[in-house]
């Protein structure tokens, strides 16, 4: 049923250093922090916390190293401007640029194109440094979603992908102009064929619905609170008239006059009844591109369009669960921010990475891994041996990782509809969604195979992680005790008082798991230091390697695996 | 399910055995409570399956209002459907063309149409209206838990804690998929469980591990590690049983009207969905799903409107459901399975210039199985009277829903109100014959009766009693050996139930055998004789 927060919130004060906490619907605790900046200590938890809520699968050393500088340094590293990438590698004619390649060569075979943008994104994902942009990229797609299968051509795609990554740390009100006339746009929701006298409401109702104003509760007949039927039809009125060239290379959306509804446009009361007039060009023409610049700095004088923002990027980095507290002392003041700034994105990110709501230990592991970040943040963290970007063989190798995400209901380029994945919109349950009886032993399923071989399809090498070289890069991993720790919270998040698991779970995997036996857990210490040895002692080493592939897989199977 | 419990459902820490592929296996307890918990629930072993139309389906090309021939065309030219073409169902009503195997349903009486299905102020926000339609929300109310969700938590109260057990060893519901649908969501999680196909489930389950010990602290974090412990023990629990029940069911035993894998995607889930009620699972909901009818664009080709899009999903749905209710029948299960069509949307009356349709509002909902009460609920749709460019309501969704679970699962009025959470008109849905009480047992004889006349032999007058197991038509008359009409004493509509009729004959009628022959509905003609000895 509906959330109803309990009347005796504390009420969050500036003067508040210290967060209260609260529960809702009796059972789950959140807390009254709000962007104030956060002022415990910087550590391997906060410095974890934050890299794995940016980037995918971040490395130990990573983390180590982030810990050992300063927040400043690492949010600095994370919002460095992306660098330029190769383009996807053509599956058919080595090194030729099929993105502004001819129409005709891709139609026919698209799909082996959808493919080759798919597994070149998920490369990029999983050989990023320091940034947030790759994550920022997947949510600008989950956000003006498109699905390529109906797109139907993949050089729009990969126009549509690099609007995303070169706007990733940009403007979202700019974005959101180039948006409703990329070409990918304009075919997923028909704005090519929005045209005078019948035009087409796709477009206009979900960029507003889902793109930019949101809609909020129905209050009366076609009044959305922020918007109306009435708004929608006005919308598709300026929008009519662009259409895509597809036959050019690189494709281009193109305004074409005679299809244009040259009157003016009405809006509601909810936009202040704004009207909205074709601007003419000098030479008399009508400028299609300046009408749709109007429309949309309408929609982002609306606060409602700030928040709605803010909620999507709260969902994706925070956590899915905005109440009354969360809105006030959150949602509410990083809009204003956002609006402040113009609709940049990078000082709202960089006021919510640094605020004591971000760091506060109510808000850690609680975050549902996506299929996205499960398969490439495991391959990742765990150092997956790769080929070179540039190895035929690295494109297959993220393909397997591409298979796995589309397995377990993520299928990069092929969200399910216009509104993105429901982990992100569908209320209650959110992140939720993405485990179910046959998602999640999928997910233990892959988790095996990392440590078993991945066998990537039209290869001959197996892929798999060196459990032994994973546990050197410990501390002191003759020390079983110190082992478990530390492979622990570097593969778990902390889940209460700061630990990745509670002595019993720690028990067990030492005794259970591992197989040691109590008051001679040293024989594990003789094992791995026999292991070590040059030449290692081999049967050490088939011990030690045995023992560790167990313990990662019943970790890597761990409900709290899934968490981050 | 608390921390406490969950401890002590998932690990017995010592002297775990160490056996499955280096897994221990879960041993789970018993609650006392089971036996009060399971005595909530209508004992049944009817089915409901649910095929969720998703896009928003063009009610108004699935089921043609033929008697509006001309205002139909006039609204949507570019999209219309040959006249010729349409499927005859009645003088005045017809299905699209792709639809042969659901009408071959209609006239074996099996399939039943609701009319103008939507709610008050309806939405046309596909996320919001599939919400609704989910939820069973009002326009501006916004729930949490799904009906079916609602209606489980009634009568299997307490669920997921302490099942499976020995009375419920079955899944509650099943969604073929990846994902629950929200409409089996309640208060206390996922009522159902998701599942591709019963093998496959198995085969992933079988490596698996519930992940050690369980902590579930208030925090987000731990409330999120809650919900993953309960799916992975879900997972553990379900899978035998869901493969023991796919496994007794052979192929040789089925319908030969399948597509074969993978060409109907609706037609490979409803075939699951038969193995596992056929297999002999107790789960009482199933969903399963087509997607794509968003047709905004290319609804129909050009030139040709009778083919394209709509028609291709229209046939996928029609041959899977035709398939599925042979199937059902071929494996002797016809009587215990309802089917329920249902879509978040209709489509605008008026086509747009894209050879598609927009976002629009009432829409039919089609009923089937053995025990649906077959014809047409409700009148064509009046093309011409709308509001803004949308039908009118006929029926509110949540009045098909009443229905359902008032005439097919016998659920009492408080548990129906917890569900639906307010009170809706049920309208006739399901054959009388097919009512059942809350032990599961048949309302009405299940067919129609002529007993024997009293007295026999007789002078002048004789009662003459019969049943009647639904509503329908009834013709009771007399006749001589020689097959002379001597008298009609029915002849009508008459609602269901026991009736008696006296017969008196003439003076002129001489002594001998009469014979008194009931006819009911299209199919039944019954005879008796009556000896008249003056």
């Amino acid at each position: 049923m509906m959330i109803t927060v309990f009347a005796d919130i504390p009420q969050h004060t500036e003067a508040s250093l210290h967060a209260a906490t609260y529960t809702v619907r009796g059972k789950l605790l959140r807390t009254t922090s709000g962007l104030e900046p956060y002022a415990g200590p910087w550590n391997e938890l906060t410095a974890a916390h934050l890299l794995r809520r940016t980037m995918y699968g971040p490395k130990r050393s990573e983390i180590l190293s982030a810990a050992s500088s300063s927040l400043d340094t690492v949010l600095t590293q994370l919002f460095a401007p992306p660098p330029t990438h190769p383009i996807p590698p053509d599956p058919n004619v080595p090194g030729r640029d099929w993105t502004v390649g001819p129409y005709s060569d891709i139609v026919q075979i698209n799909y082996q194109y959808d493919f080759a943008i798919k597994k070149w994104w998920v490369g990029l994902m999983l050989t990023q440094g320091i940034s947030v942009v790759e994550k920022m990229t997947l949510l600008l797609h989950n956000h003006f979603a498109s699905q390529a299968s109906i797109v139907g051509d993949a050089r729009y795609m990969y126009k549509q992908n690099t609007l995303f990554r070169q706007f990733a740390l940009g403007n979202l009100k700019e974005l959101t102009k180039a948006v409703t006339i990329d070409p990918a746009m304009l075919v997923y929701l028909n704005g090519f064929l929005n045209k005078i006298p019948s035009p087409d409401e796709n477009y206009a109702r979900e960029l507003q619905e889902l793109f930019t104003i949101g809609k909020g509760p129905e209050i009366a007949d076609g009044n959305y609170t922020n918007y109306t039927e009435q708004d929608v039809k006005a919308a598709a009125r300026v929008l009519t008239g662009w259409t895509v060239h597809h036959t050019t290379n690189p494709p281009a959306s193109v305004f074409v006059q005679k299809n244009h509804d040259s009157g003016s446009k009405q809006f509601s009361s909810a936009y202040q009844n704004t009207v909205i007039k074709p601007t003419l060009n000098p030479d008399g023409t009508m400028n299609g591109s300046k009408e749709i610049s109007d429309l949309i700095e309408m929609i982002f004088l609306q606060p409602a369009t700030a928040r709605c923002f803010c909620r999507k990027l709260y969902r994706w980095f925070v956590y899915y669960d905005i109440d009354d507290t969360v809105e006030q002392n959150v949602i509410v003041p990083l809009a204003d921010i956002m609006m402040k700034n113009n609709f940049e994105v990078k000082p709202v990110l960089d006021t919510l990475f640094r605020s004591a709501h971000f760091f506060d230990p109510n808000n850690i592991g609680c975050v549902i891994k996506n299929p996205v970040e499960f398969a490439v943040g495991t391959a990742r963290r765990l150092n997956l041996p790769l080929p070179g970007s540039a190895d035929p063989e690295f494109v297959k190798v993220t393909d397997a990782l591409r298979d796995t995400a589309w397995s377990l209901q993520m299928d990069l380029l092929e969200p399910p509809n216009v509104a993105g994945w429901p982990a992100y919109h569908q209320a209650p349950d959110y992140h939720e969604i993405w485990i179910s009886t046959t998602a999640l032993p999928t997910r233990g399923k892959f988790t095996d195979t990392v440590l078993n071989g991945i066998h990537p399809q039209g290869s001959t090498t197996t892929y798999k992680i060196d459990p032994v070289a994973y546990a050197a890069a410990m501390s002191n991993p003759s020390d079983p005790f110190k082992l478990v720790d530390e492979i622990t919270s570097d593969l778990l998040p902390p889940i209460e008082g700061g630990a990745a698991i509670t002595p019993e779970q720690k028990n067990y995997l030492l005794y259970n798991v591992m197989g040691l036996v109590q008051n001679d857990e040293y024989e594990w210490t003789a094992n791995w230091n026999n292991a070590q040895k040059n030449p290692p002692d081999s049967t050490a080493l088939t011990t030690v390697t045995k023992t560790l592939k167990s313990l990662l897989r019943f970790v890597m199977r761990m409900a709290e695996f899934q968490l981050t | 399910m608390n921390r406490r419990e969950f401890i002590r459902r998932a690990i017995p820490v010592t002297a775990l055995p160490f056996v499955l592929n280096g897994f221990p296996l879960r041993a789970y307890g018993r609650s006392p409570l089971l036996d009060a918990i399971t005595k909530a629930a209508v004992t049944t072993d009817r089915v409901l399956v649910l095929v969720q139309l998703g896009g928003g389906n063009d009610g108004i090309n699935t089921v043609i209002a033929r008697d509006q021939y001309h205002a139909y065309m006039n609204a949507r030219q570019n999209i219309a459907l040959p006249e010729l073409s349409i499927l005859p169902l009645t003088s005045e009503t017809g299905l699209h063309p792709a639809m042969t195997g659901m009408r071959s349903l209609y006239e074996d009486g099996k399939l039943a149409i609701v009319q103008g299905v939507t709610y008050p102020n309806p939405d046309l926000s596909h996320f919001r209206a599939t919400d609704i339609w989910l939820t069973a929300a009002d326009y501006n109310e916004t729930l949490s838990d799904g009906w079916l969700g609602r209606y489980l938590q009634q009568e299997f109260p307490g669920y997921p804690v302490g099942y499976p057990n020995e009375v419920t060893p079955d899944p509650l519901a099943i969604q073929i998929g990846a994902d629950v649908s929200l409409a089996l969501k309640s208060s206390s999680g996922p009522m159902a469980i998701s599942l591709y196909d019963p093998d496959s489930f198995y085969q992933l389950i079988q490596n698996g591990n519930n992940g050690g010990v369980a902590q579930s602290p208030k925090t987000p974090a731990g409330h999120e590690l809650s919900f993953i412990q309960e799916i992975a023990t879900q997972s553990q629990d379900y899978a035998a049983q869901v493969k023991t029940a796919a496994d007794k069911i052979s192929s040789a035993t089925r319908s030969a009207m399948y597509p074969g894998p993978g060409k109907n995607y609706l037609a490979d889930q409803l075939k699951i969905v038969a193995t596992l009620i056929a297999g002999g699972l107790k789960t009482r909901l199933y969903i399963v799903n087509l997607y794509g009818f968003d047709t905004h664009s290319s609804q129909v080709d050009g030139g040709d409107s009778k083919n394209g899009e709509h028609a291709a999903l229209l046939e996928k749905l029609s041959t899977a459901i035709s398939a599925f209710q042979d199937d059902l029948n071929t494996l002797g299960i016809g009587d215990r399975v309802l089917g329920m069509t249902f879509s978040e949307f209709g489509r605008r009356v008026y086509s747009n210039s894209s050879l598609g349709t927009d976002h629009g509002t009432a829409a039919p909902m089609f009923l089937f199985g053995n025990g649906v009460k077959p014809g047409i609920i409700g009148a064509n749709p009046d093309l011409t009277d709308l509001v803004d460019g949308n039908l009118k309501m006929q029926f509110d969704f949540r009045s098909v829903y009443t229905s359902v679970l008032q005439q097919w699962f016998a659920t009492g009025t408080a548990e129906l109100n917890a569900t639906l959470l307010q009170t809706f008109p049920a309208i006739p849905v399901v054959r009388k014959s097919y009512y059942i009480d809350e032990n599961g047992n048949r309302l009405y004889s299940s067919t129609c009766r002529l007993y024997n006349n009293y007295p026999n032999p007789f002078n002048p007058s004789t009662t003459i009693a019969y049943d009647l197991p639904d509503d329908g038509t009834v013709l009771l008359e007399v006749f001589d050996i020689t097959g002379r009409k001597i008298a009609t004493l029915v002849n009508g509509f008459q609602p269901a139930g026991s009736y008696k009729v006296t017969f008196t004959a003439s003076n002129r009628l001489a002594s001998g055998v009469y014979i008194c022959q009931l006819r009911w509905g299209e199919t039944l003609a019954i005879r008796n004789k009556m000896l008249l000895l003056k």
